[in-house]
Formats: C-alpha cells, sequence, structure tokens
C-alpha cells in the first residue's frame, strides 16, 4: 500500500525529531541553550591502557570520552559537570579491533558462487549484516577494512545510524582481469556476459572482470565513485582458484600501474592480492601500497618491504593459511591432490614469511580473510594465530589495532572516518573502545573469550556492556529508531 | 500349548530386546525435547482458552498437548509457564520488507544488498514483536526467504510475493517521472514486475515462482498519496489478471490482489481470483458477493483508519489527497462492519512496514476491537491467516504441518503472553513486556520468565 508513504514520511520525520529531542533531554549531558547541540561526556577510571602500539599497558589510567570521541587521556582528568563515570575497576582498555581483510558481502553459504545464481543479493545484504553484528561488532571488532565486495551501501546505512554495525572501509568490486582472482563468473558464462559486465557478481558491483587501461580506469572509477575508500586488485591467483593457479601474475603491469595511478589522483591507495616474488616486486615498483598474503616470497623481497619503513604494508592472513593450511589432512575436502599439496607449501610458506616479516621489521597489519560459517564465527582466533606465528601478543594486537589505523588513514580524502584517529587509546582518536577483564598481552587467549569481553563502545555509543548495571541513556546501543533494545533478539 | 506358551515368551523377549534397542537408540540420537508446563493454551481457532496443562514440543513440531512429565526425556528443557496463556505465534499477512526507508530512500541510498540488510533488521523487530510468519505482498525478498526456510538466516518465516505485478501506471510502477516505465531501479531488482497485456501477466507469474514465490500480488486498483494511479482507476484489464490468476492456479498456488473499489474487486472475482487486499470502498452488495464465493478480505485496519484519521494534518497532502484519505477512512469502516455483519472470510496484515511506524503493527489488532471480538482479532491473525497460508500449495515453503494453531503436528511457533490476549488483544501491543517467551520451529528465541 504505497499510498501511505508520501504522509508516512511526513509520520516519521515528525516523530524522529520527537524521540532525538527526548533522548537528548534525558541524558546528563551539560545543560544546552535552545538551539545548541548537545555534549555527552563518559570518564573511564582506572582503566589500565593498551594504545594499540605499546608493548607496555599505561596503568591506572583515566580516558574522558566526548560524545563520539577521546577528548583526553591521563592519569587524573576532572570530571566534567554531568559526565557519566565508569569505574573500570583495573580492567584492560584496547582500542576497538580492526579486521583489516575482510569480505562480507561473501558470507552466503556459497560464497563466490552464491553471486552466481540471481536473486541473492539481498539475502547477501542480510548474511553481510548478521556477522557484521554479532561475529563482529559484538565481539569488538569495531571497524572492517572490506577488500572485495560492494557493502557500500551498508556501509553508508550503518554510518547513518539506520542499521547497527561496525565501520566499513570498502575496496569496491576488486579489479581483476577475465579468469582472475575476481572473476567468479560459472565456467560457462558466455563471453559478452563477463565482458559486458552483467553477471551476477559484476552486476551487483562485488567485483570487476576488466581487461586492458581504459577498463580498469572505468573499475576503479566507479568503485571510487560510490565511497571506496582504496581500491583492490588482484595481483595474482590462488590455491583453490577454478580459473588462476597460484603461481600467475594478475593484471598486466599498465593495467595495475593504471589503478595506481588513478587511485592516487583520488588522494588513495591499492591493495593487492598476490603471494609470490615475481607479482610483489613487480607491484612494489608500481606504488601499490599494501601486500596481501604473500606467503611465497623470498628474504629479498621482505628486505626490499622493510627498507620502505611504513610506505608499505604487509597484511598477514595468519588463520587461514597457518592453520587452516597447515595439515595436508586438514584441507577443504573438495580440494584435488594437487590443490592440497598446493596449500601445504602455502602454509608452510605463510609460517616463513612471517618469520621474515618479523625479523626484518616490515610494517604488518592483520586481516583475517575469514568469511563464511565457521570461518567468520572465529575471526580473533587470527589474532592468536599471529602468537602461534612467532609474534608477540603485543605485535599481534598491534596488527589489529594501532597500525592497521595508521593504514586506514592512507585513504586521504576517500576516508569515510576522517575527523578523528582510528586503532588507539588517545587524544583525538574515535571513541571505538573495549574493556577486557583481565590482560590479553599476557595471554592472547583472553581474546577469544567472549565473556572477558566486558565492554565493546564504538563511535562512542555503547552495544555490549557488562561493566556497569545503569540503564543509562547513553548506554543505549546505536539502533534504527524502531529497535530499542539489545542487538540481537 | 507348550509351543504357543514357548511363542509367546520369544515373542516377549523379542519385545523386550526391542524396546532395549530402540531405548539405545534413543539415547543415542535424542530428539530435542521442550516441556511448557502450566499453561493455558489458546488453540488459534477456540473461542478460549483450555484449563492449566502442558504443550510438549519435539523438534520444531508441536508433538503433544495435555502432556506430562513422563513424556518428556532426560535432556529435554522444561519451562514453568507458571499459569500463563500459550498463543500460536502471529502471523502479519500484509507486509513489504524491501521498501523499509520508502520509496524515494529505497531508491536513492540503498542497493539491492543494503536493502536486504535493512530487512534483516526488520525481520529482527517483527520476531521481538511476536510475529513468527510474514507474507510479503510486494519486494524482493525471495532470497531472504529461501535462507530463513533452509535455516540459515535467523528470522520469522517469509511467504514472499516476490516483486507485485502490476501495469504501467499501476499501484507498483515505482519508476520516477524520468525513467521509464519497467528499466527503473526496482523493476532491475525485482522489487517490481512490470507488465503490459495477458501474455506478460503469465510470462511474470510464471518467472515469479520458478524463483521461489509463494504466492503472486497483482496490483488491480489505485491509491491515496500515489504518483500515478489515481483512487478510482481499474489498472489491469480482466484478461491480464485471468492470465496471473489461472497460471498461479495451474502451479498449485494463488493470487491475491491490491483493490479498493467495487469495480476493482469485481473485476478480480470475475477474473476467478478470491483473494482481496484493502477493499476500502467495497459496497455491501460486492462484499456479499466476496461471501458467496468464498473470497478472503485481507485487512489493514491501523492503516485505513488511524493514520487517516485527520488527513488535513498530514504534511504534504493537498485537497484532493486529504479528500481521497477521509473517503478512504470512510469507506474503510462501512466495509469492515459489513465484512463483519456479513462473516466474510478475514485474515490481516497490518501493512505498517515503514521505518518509524512498524511498531505499531500489534496496534493493528486493537483497531480491530471496533468491528471485531477479541478472539476473532486473534484468529485473523493466527489460524484463518495459516488458512490462507497453506493455499500455497506446491509453493508453500513450510509444508510439514500446519502453522497458527497448537495442535500436534503443527509447527511449534508459540507466544507465551502474561494476562489472556483472548480476552484482551491490547496485552499484545505492550509486547516488550507481555510477551515473556518466544518460540519459533521449536527454538527460543526470547525468555524472560
Amino acid at each position: 500500500m504505497k499510498n501511505i508513504l508520501a504522509l508516512i514520511n511526513a509520520l516519521v520525520i515528525a516523530v524522529a525529531s520527537i524521540t532525538t529531542s527526548a533522548m537528548a533531554a534525558s541524558g546528563g549531558g551539560a545543560a544546552a541553550a535552545a538551539g545548541e547541540k548537545k555534549t555527552y561526556h563518559i570518564l573511564f577510571t582506572n582503566v589500565n591502557i593498551f594504545d594499540g602500539f605499546s608493548p607496555e599497558l599505561q596503568t591506572g589510567m583515566s580516558v574522558l570520552v566526548e560524545n563520539n570521541f577521546i577528548k583526553e587521556v591521563a592519569a587524573q582528568i576532572e570530571a566534567p559537570e554531568g559526565a557519566y563515570i565508569i569505574d573500570g575497576g583495573g580492567r584492560t582498555m584496547t582500542p576497538g579491533l580492526i579486521d583489516m581483510h575482510q569480505h562480507v558481502m561473501l558470507n552466503p553459504p556459497e560464497g563466490t558462487a552464491s553471486y552466481q545464481t540471481r536473486w541473492d543479493d539481498a539475502a547477501g545484504g542480510a548474511f553481510a549484516l548478521h556477522h557484521l553484528n554479532h561475529n563482529m561488532l559484538m565481539k569488538g571488532i569495531t571497524t572492517v577494512r572490506d577488500i572485495a565486495g560492494d557493502p557500500l551501501d551498508v556501509a553508508k546505512a550503518i554510518d547513518g545510524g539506520h542499521l547497527p554495525g561496525p565501520r566499513i572501509y570498502s575496496s569496491g568490486g576488486a579489479i581483476s582481469q577475465t579468469g582472475g582472482h575476481g572473476d567468479w563468473a560459472g565456467r560457462n558464462v558466455p563471453p559478452e556476459v563477463l565482458s559486458s559486465h552483467t553477471d551476477m557478481s559484476q552486476r551487483t558491483q562485488n567485483t570487476w572482470v576488466v581487461d586492458g587501461t581504459d577498463e580498469v580506469t572505468k573499475a576503479v572509477r566507479l568503485n571510487l565513485r560510490r565511497g571506496a575508500a582504496f581500491i583492490k586488485i588482484m595481483g595474482g591467483g590462488g590455491v583453490a582458484s577454478e580459473f588462476d593457479p597460484l603461481e600467475i601474475l594478475g593484471l598486466a603491469a599498465d593495467e595495475a600501474a593504471r589503478a595506481v595511478e588513478i587511485a592516487a589522483d583520488n588522494g588513495t591507495y591499492v591493495a593487492t592480492h598476490a603471494y609470490h616474488d615475481a607479482s610483489y616486486n613487480r607491484l612494489l615498483d608500481l606504488g601499490v601500497r599494501s601486500f596481501e598474503h604473500g606467503f611465497l616470497v623470498s628474504e629479498d623481497t621482505v628486505k626490499r618491504m622493510a627498507k620502505m619503513g611504513e610506505e608499505v604494508v604487509w597484511s598477514f592472513q595468519c588463520f587461514m593459511s597457518v592453520n587452516t593450511f597447515g595439515d595436508y589432512d586438514k584441507m577443504p575436502g573438495f580440494f584435488t591432490h594437487e590443490q592440497k599439496v598446493k596449500g601445504v607449501a602455502v602454509g608452510k610458506g605463510a609460517r616463513n614469511a612471517a618469520k621474515l616479516m618479523n625479523k626484518h621489521g616490515v610494517f604488518i597489519v592483520g586481516g583475517s580473510d575469514m568469511f563464511g560459517v565457521p570461518f567468520v564465527e572465529r575471526i580473533k582466533e587470527d589474532i592468536t594465530c599471529n602468537v602461534d606465528a612467532g609474534f608477540t601478543p603485543a605485535q599481534a594486537l598491534k596488527h589489529w589495532t594501532g597500525n592497521a589505523g595508521k593504514v586506514l588513514k592512507w585513504s586521504g580524502p576517500k576516508d569515510p572516518y576522517p575527523t578523528y584517529a582510528l586503532g588507539t587509546i588517545a587524544k583525538d582518536a574515535y571513541a571505538d573502545i573495549l574493556l577486557w577483564e583481565g590482560n590479553p598481552l599476557d595471554d592472547i587467549k583472553l581474546i577469544l573469550d567472549e565473556e572477558s569481553l566486558n565492554f565493546v563502545m564504538k563511535d562512542g555509543l555503547v552495544y555490549k556492556n557488562t561493566v556497569v548495571e545503569e540503564d543509562h541513556p547513553y548506554f543505549r546501543p546505536a539502533q534504527t529508531p524502531n529497535t530499542r533494545g539489545k542487538y540481537p533478539l | 500349548m507348550v509351543g504357543s506358551f514357548l511363542r509367546y515368551i520369544a515373542s516377549v523377549l523379542v519385545a523386550c530386546l526391542f524396546l532395549v534397542a530402540s531405548a539405545q537408540a534413543a539415547e543415542d540420537t535424542l530428539v530435542p525435547q521442550l516441556l511448557i508446563k502450566n499453561v493455558h493454551v489458546w488453540d488459534g481457532k477456540s473461542d478460549g482458552v483450555t484449563r492449566r496443562t502442558n504443550v510438549l514440543v519435539e523438534g520444531n513440531k508441536i508433538a503433544k498437548l495435555r502432556a506430562d512429565d513422563g513424556d518428556a526425556h532426560a535432556e529435554a528443557t522444561i519451562i514453568d509457564g507458571d499459569g500463563r496463556v500459550l498463543i500460536p505465534g502471529l502471523i502479519d499477512m500484509h507486509t513489504h520488507l524491501m521498501f523499509r526507508y520508502g520509496v524515494q530512500v529505497m531508491r536513492s541510498e540503498f542497493d539491492a544488498q543494503a536493502a536486504g540488510a535493512a530487512a534483516m533488521e526488520t525481520l529482527q523487530l517483527y520476531m521481538q514483536m511476536g510475529y513468527t510468519t510474514l507474507r510479503d505482498v510486494g519486494g524482493n525478498s525471495l532470497g531472504l526467504a529461501r535462507n530463513v526456510a533452509a535455516g540459515r538466516l535467523k528470522g520469522p518465516r517469509i511467504y514472499s510475493s516476490g516483486g507485485a505485478i502490476s501495469p504501467v501506471s499501476g499501484h507498483n510502477d515505482l519508476a520516477m517521472f524520468s525513467e521509464q516505465p519497467g528499466e527503473d531501479v526496482f523493476s532491475r531488482r525485482g522489487d517490481n514486475n512490470l507488465v503490459s497485456g495477458p501474455v506478460e501477466a503469465r510470462e511474470a507469474t510464471r518467472r515469479l515462482l520458478r524463483f521461489g514465490a509463494a504466492q503472486i500480488k497483482i496490483m488491480v486498483g489505485g491509491g491515496v498519496a500515489s504518483d500515478f494511479d489515481p483512487l478510482y482507476a481499474d489498472t489491469m484489464a480482466e484478461d491480464e489478471i485471468r492470465a496471473v490468476v489461472e497460471a498461479a492456479a495451474d502451479f498449485g498456488t494463488y493470487a491475491c490482489a491490491h483493490a479498493y473499489t467495487d469495480s476493482s474487486i469485481n473485476r478480480v472475482l470475475d477474473a476467478g481470483g478470491r483473494c482481496i487486499e484493502h477493499g476500502f470502498l467495497a459496497s455491501e452488495e460486492t462484499i456479499l458477493r466476496m461471501k458467496e464465493l468464498g473470497a478472503v478480505m485481507s485487512l489493514q485496519a491501523y492503516a485505513a483508519v488511524e493514520i487517516f484519521k485527520e488527513p488535513e494534518k498530514l504534511a504534504g497532502f493537498g485537497a484532493e489527497n486529504i479528500r481521497k484519505a477521509r473517503q478512504v477512512r470512510d469507506g474503510a469502516d462501512n466495509m469492515l462492519t459489513l465484512v463483519a455483519k456479513h462473516g466474510v472470510e478475514t485474515f490481516a496484515g497490518a501493512d505498517l512496514w515503514q521505518e518509524g511506524i512498524i511498531t505499531k503493527t500489534p496496534e493493528d489488532m486493537v483497531v480491530r476491537k471496533r468491528w471485531f471480538d477479541d478472539v476473532e482479532i486473534l484468529r485473523q491473525n493466527t489460524s484463518y491467516a495459516a488458512k490462507w497460508l497453506a493455499k500455497s500449495g506446491t509453493k508453500n515453503p513450510y509444508r510439514e504441518g500446519p502453522l497458527g494453531v497448537i495442535e500436534a503436528g503443527a509447527y511449534a511457533d508459540l507466544l507465551l503472553v502474561e494476562g489472556n490476549p483472548v480476552e484482551d488483544v491490547s496485552l499484545l501491543a505492550d509486547w516488550k513486556n507481555s510477551i515473556h517467551l518466544i518460540v519459533k520451529d521449536g527454538e527460543i528465541l526470547k525468555n524472560t520468565l
């Protein structure tokens, strides 16, 4: 009955404005003159801070949150009038975790294959929203870098306060060649469908199958137009891929260069999927900055990256390689023998690469690449895997907070969250804050224990709270105006 | 004598072994059980509630009424209802899951994926309000419906029509002035199926059924605030309607029609259609014809009489809109009175799916008190609704048992309520506090006992 719509639009505006002012009125912030925006303060006391970088906790600290950012971090802070004071009780405060390698649109059970069947894009969004909340935000992952796929409108709805969820930095559809790692169309899709970008994966803009610099230009610009924060290229193949073996170089040099050029003209950077020396070195030459996977690179390549300091970053997918590809017998059942052998090589290579990257001090971020059940339910095991792979707990957490926050700022004018910093507990950082019962730097496994995660705040609003009993107005989670109450049901 | 005695012993021994064996087997794979004790049951049909009794759920079905402790195995979950009332999960027969933020915002700010994400939120909200089944009468929720049925997504059961079938300038023609009908954003993502002529109507019906529609929705009449379709227009020809109705029937399901006026409704009835949505301007003669033909009126009481209570106060409503709104309001009052008086078949769907108003859905039941008893209102949202859901026949995603009732073999969709909604449905409007237990498909989704 769409004839209701116009009048409901009017009603909604009326209802929404009454509701917002009611909420504001019941808050305890500083008294505001008519027309002034209210200011809310939350003062955390008695917390031990992991700031996203230092392996030493700052003990016995206070943190003042104003609206959605951290205003001050100090041993003593005088509470502003009306501030809500939370006694952290000696808990460990960390920045919200950042997963730098996600694919939230690939959560439907068939993964990329689900986009070969029509009518599933809405269901894809439903799956994405479910996992973004249950398995990411509610588990302390307050930001994701989505690195192939198009959650851009979902992100917009989240940022607009319509839907709950973490912050999303999206690359939009990955830039892939025909038969490359982003070519998700079925084997027998007619060539003209691929080249006209009308197979389901491309129609939904979850991937781009492009050849030649002109097509690359178009795809990159389409992504940026919709709000992509950075660009992802498929610089190589995969272990189990149908079309692209592990050994290939993905995209010709001029195609990759064009992506880098346009991204740079837009003030942002390119990330690449790649595994080995040839692809890594070609793309380092071309100015790509974020390097995913890389499990077959040699020490020389690692040294080259180390020399570049924080110009480039290695994004480490620990669990999916070290664990999943650890053992011939643990491989997915549908792998052929050759694929399993390849998988073992990748697993070995991953452990080796991690050792080398650590040894030479390469700038590193985490990034689980864990999507789809059961992996999406176990994302934080990627962090503990870092420790198995030879990093310290502090390094593991830094990969998932401070370093990640720095890389996210490489998006420059395309940064969807430009005002404050991410991944750190410091003045002028976003109030994305976690409180843990115990110290994850002592035992990294603590981060897997959801009961030890006492408090999840994102953008100054609280999503999980077992620290204080009170139902303070600030403590209602960010929500669509209709769903007042806990998420989920 | 000895022989028969021995045979008797043998059969007893065999019986014992069998018992042992099956007990062993039962122990190895125990069907999950939920025993809800000390409840008064309203079964979805009867005039009142039962005496205090116990209900046994096994797996996703109701196994037994008047169960006792002995029916439950050691690992059963036991819930003590403590004298509260148990009713079937509610069914809303008229929603639009894919349009939560209104046509304009869904068009410009939400791609299909984000629309699915928003629908996921909507599903959780309906569930919180006690609605365990929804019938989506327009919008591409086919993928969502399929994945809920497969257990991959959590939410109420969805009977989806897919994108409604509408003619050019009909009620679902959502193209903007600057777009070509059928080439707009909504048509492309399957939220609308634009048809011209019976051949296209039949093809669209078959396509929707192929992609999993449980029933078909057609837009025959007009609307109050719509861009293109005036209130009194009959926008689909009889042969177009007939093509849809017949193609749906051939496939074992049915079509429901958005129609307000006598001429639209009668055209649908002439074409073999038996399910009318809205019908706010129907006259007594038409209503009697519906009764005679066994047609059903799908009721949207709140939307008609509450929202249009004072249309002069609605922003953006010009004189013409106000006039039409008043007609709809007054017509609806008349229609509901006549439908109640003549005993026309009914079910209810609030049509309150939009942002800011979704939580009014249970109040639709309260508004209906003007014309119906509380127990009849509840039937309209349970057993009467389920009767028509079953007419989806081969396209019914939930065919293993009935919905909307509490009886052995029915799906275990249950609400445990504080107070007796059979005596006063307005209890259900306070769903946050009044609904203590929500069970869907045998799974406990809310328990605040």
